[in-house]
């Protein structure tokens, strides 16, 4: 019987088959629609715990109507259907832990495009550079493809996180489509958060640094000494 | 025949028991000299560090921002420890060659990495010669970042008491009269900085190539005086310089010590991982508190990274302007560290020569 193969591999063989029609970010122009700052609207985005009560129903009633009618497929046994629910509902938990953010900020430092995010490390990609970087843990990539810059995460374990950013016609909504996916799970899990600009207050703050007094700071820029 | 396998089988069994590859070596801690109070009067020679330079190949660019933090981070280190020994009087990190001090000392970051860091560090004294031209390895042991607090020493630090060691070595084989001597090459190459002309003919290089100091301006001589003024001035600014990279190492200090931790550990568990079997792995996919703690750790990792990038990148954004006073005139420096720095140079030089003119007011 063949030995499966882990789920970084497969990932690395898909993507190597997709890597012709994939376009690097190469282009700072490119991302320059989605620079800036953005807040969560709510009443656009998924809920991830109603989105996976609702992969949850469906799966679980998908099983039943293969098990009932004897269409199971090959192997198919309901221990490891309730494995595979299992570990659709653990899927589900991360994204919820990882899609929390409420604000972003895009900003371009040098040729490197920087997703910050309030509540999580920043996405970060190279223009023109290096698409993918390998780290200690796991390794990251990002591309734009069909519209869309995405980030690309593969943690140990065998677990991956895809984040899509997709910015609409008009420019004034960004989503980002998260997508935990792992090894021995049939399906993944995916969530889409949605975001819109706003404009941050400035708190007007300068300072100056005095030998004899040290560092002054004032409001608005009424300095006094 | 049968000789042949005896004689093949022997050779296996010498091969699979063989002595195993030696483990990389660490670091012995080095106990840090200090200077003892009967070590007469030894303290009172400054000695300035500028930021490190990158010796290293191409990084990528986030590794390059990092580098740019560890360059002001690393002197600092050293200084601090530089400083407890109590061999020395001011140690400062200045942006540049510092003109006042009686010993200058450069580095260079060859590599740094939570396993290892490579330095090459070179120390000229004001008479130009050589203390220290010489290149220090340190291999850090993994238990080390378990063991130590976050705010408790350094990894870093064994190769920083090394290189301390050996400054004081250097430093306790001159006599109160080379110590006075280069006190006095110190003064006369500063003042050299601010009026070539003027104290020309003061230092000279004899026959070996060595400086050497041929005499000393008066003491009444106003022109000195005017050099000792500036040159309060000048540590005044230079304190402040160092006050800020001070805050960059206090600062990096937390989030860069935990950051080569999880580098550290990552290596460990990517290590493991890789022993373990495929079914392992998918079960351990499959767990929600092995990926929950995954991606944690991760997250933690990155944050810290974040956090430095945060500080590389305003390292070379403008500081806020700094105003000083020197001679009764106050001027403002904009820009960053090593900017200010150049522009007060410049200042001190105007000052100066302008006091000097015939026209200047006595």
């Amino acid at each position: 019987m063949a030995r499966p193969m882990s789920f970084s591999l497969k990932a690395w063989l898909v993507l190597l088959g997709l890597l012709p029609s994939l376009l690097w970010a190469n282009d700072a122009s490119e991302f320059s629609a989605y620079l800036g700052h953005w807040e969560i609207d709510f009443s656009a985005s998924e809920s991830p715990n109603d989105k996976l009560r609702y992969l949850y129903d469906v799966t679980l009633s998908d099983h039943q109507r293969r098990m009932a009618s004897g269409q199971n497929r090959i192997g198919e046994t309901p221990f490891q259907a309730i494995n595979d629910l299992r570990g659709l509902v653990n899927l589900g938990r991360l994204g919820e832990q990882i899609t929390r953010t409420a604000v972003l900020n895009v900003r371009m430092q040098g040729n490197t495009l920087y997703v910050d995010r309030d509540d999580n490390f920043s996405l970060r990609c190279e223009v023109g550079g290096i698409a993918e970087e390998a780290e200690n843990l796991g390794y990251s990539r990002c591309r734009i493809s069909d519209r869309a810059l995405v980030f690309w995460l593969g943690l140990p374990g065998g677990f991956g996180i895809e984040h899509r950013l997709i910015l609409s016609e008009r420019g004034d909504r960004l989503s980002i489509a998260t997508t935990v996916a792992a090894d021995g799970v049939s399906q993944a899990f995916s969530v889409s958060r949605v975001y819109q600009p706003f404009e941050p207050v400035t708190e007007g703050i300068q300072c100056q640094y005095t030998l004899g007094k040290g560092k002054v700071c004032s409001l608005n820029g009424g300095l006094n000494d | 025949m049968i000789r042949v396998w005896v004689l093949l089988f022997w050779l296996a069994g010498c091969a699979s028991t063989s002595a195993p590859l030696p483990e990389p070596s660490f670091d012995e801690p080095e106990t840090l000299n200090r200077a003892s109070s009967l070590a007469g009067n030894l303290a009172g020679l400054n000695l300035s560090l500028t930021p490190f330079t990158h010796m290293g190949g191409s990084v990528s660019p986030v590794r390059a921002e990092l580098l740019a933090a560890e360059q002001r981070y690393l002197p600092y280190l050293l200084k601090t420890t530089l400083t407890e020994s109590g061999f020395w009087g001011a140690v400062r990190v200045t942006p540049g060659v510092d003109v006042t001090a009686e010993l200058n000392c450069q580095g260079q970051l060859l590599s740094a990495s939570a396993a290892a860091l490579q330095l090459r560090l070179i120390c000229r004294d004001a008479l130009g010669r050589s203390w220290l031209d010489d290149r220090f390895d340190s291999r850090i042991a993994r238990d080390t970042y378990g063991q130590a607090a976050v705010d408790g020493p350094d990894p870093y630090r064994p190769i920083m008491v090394r290189i301390a060691n050996r400054l004081a070595d250097g430093l306790t084989r001159l006599t109160d009269q080379d110590r006075q001597r280069l006190r006095d090459a110190a003064l006369l190459r500063y003042a050299q900085s601010l009026s070539p002309e003027g104290f020309d003919g003061y230092l000279a290089i004899n026959a070996e190539g060595e400086m050497q100091v041929q005499g000393l301006p008066a003491s009444s001589d106003p022109m000195i005086a005017r050099v000792r003024r500036i040159r309060d001035s000048e540590y005044q600014f230079i304190d402040a310089m160092d006050e800020q990279y001070r805050l960059i190492y206090q600062q990096m200090n937390a989030p860069y010590r935990l950051w080569r931790q999880y580098q550290y550990e990552f290596e460990d568990y990517n290590t493991s991982l890789g022993d373990r079997s495929a079914g392992a792995q998918r079960r351990a996919a499959a767990s929600y508190e092995v990926m929950l703690s995954t991606y944690r750790r991760y997250q933690d990792y990155r944050r810290n990274e974040d956090e430095l990038s945060e500080m590389a990148q305003s390292l070379v954004r403008a500081l806020s302007p700094t105003l000083g006073q020197v001679e009764g005139q106050v001027v403002e420096l904009t820009g960053t560290l090593e900017q200010q720095y150049e522009l007060w140079r410049s200042y001190l030089l105007r000052i100066y020569q302008a006091e000097s003119s015939p026209l200047a007011p006595e």
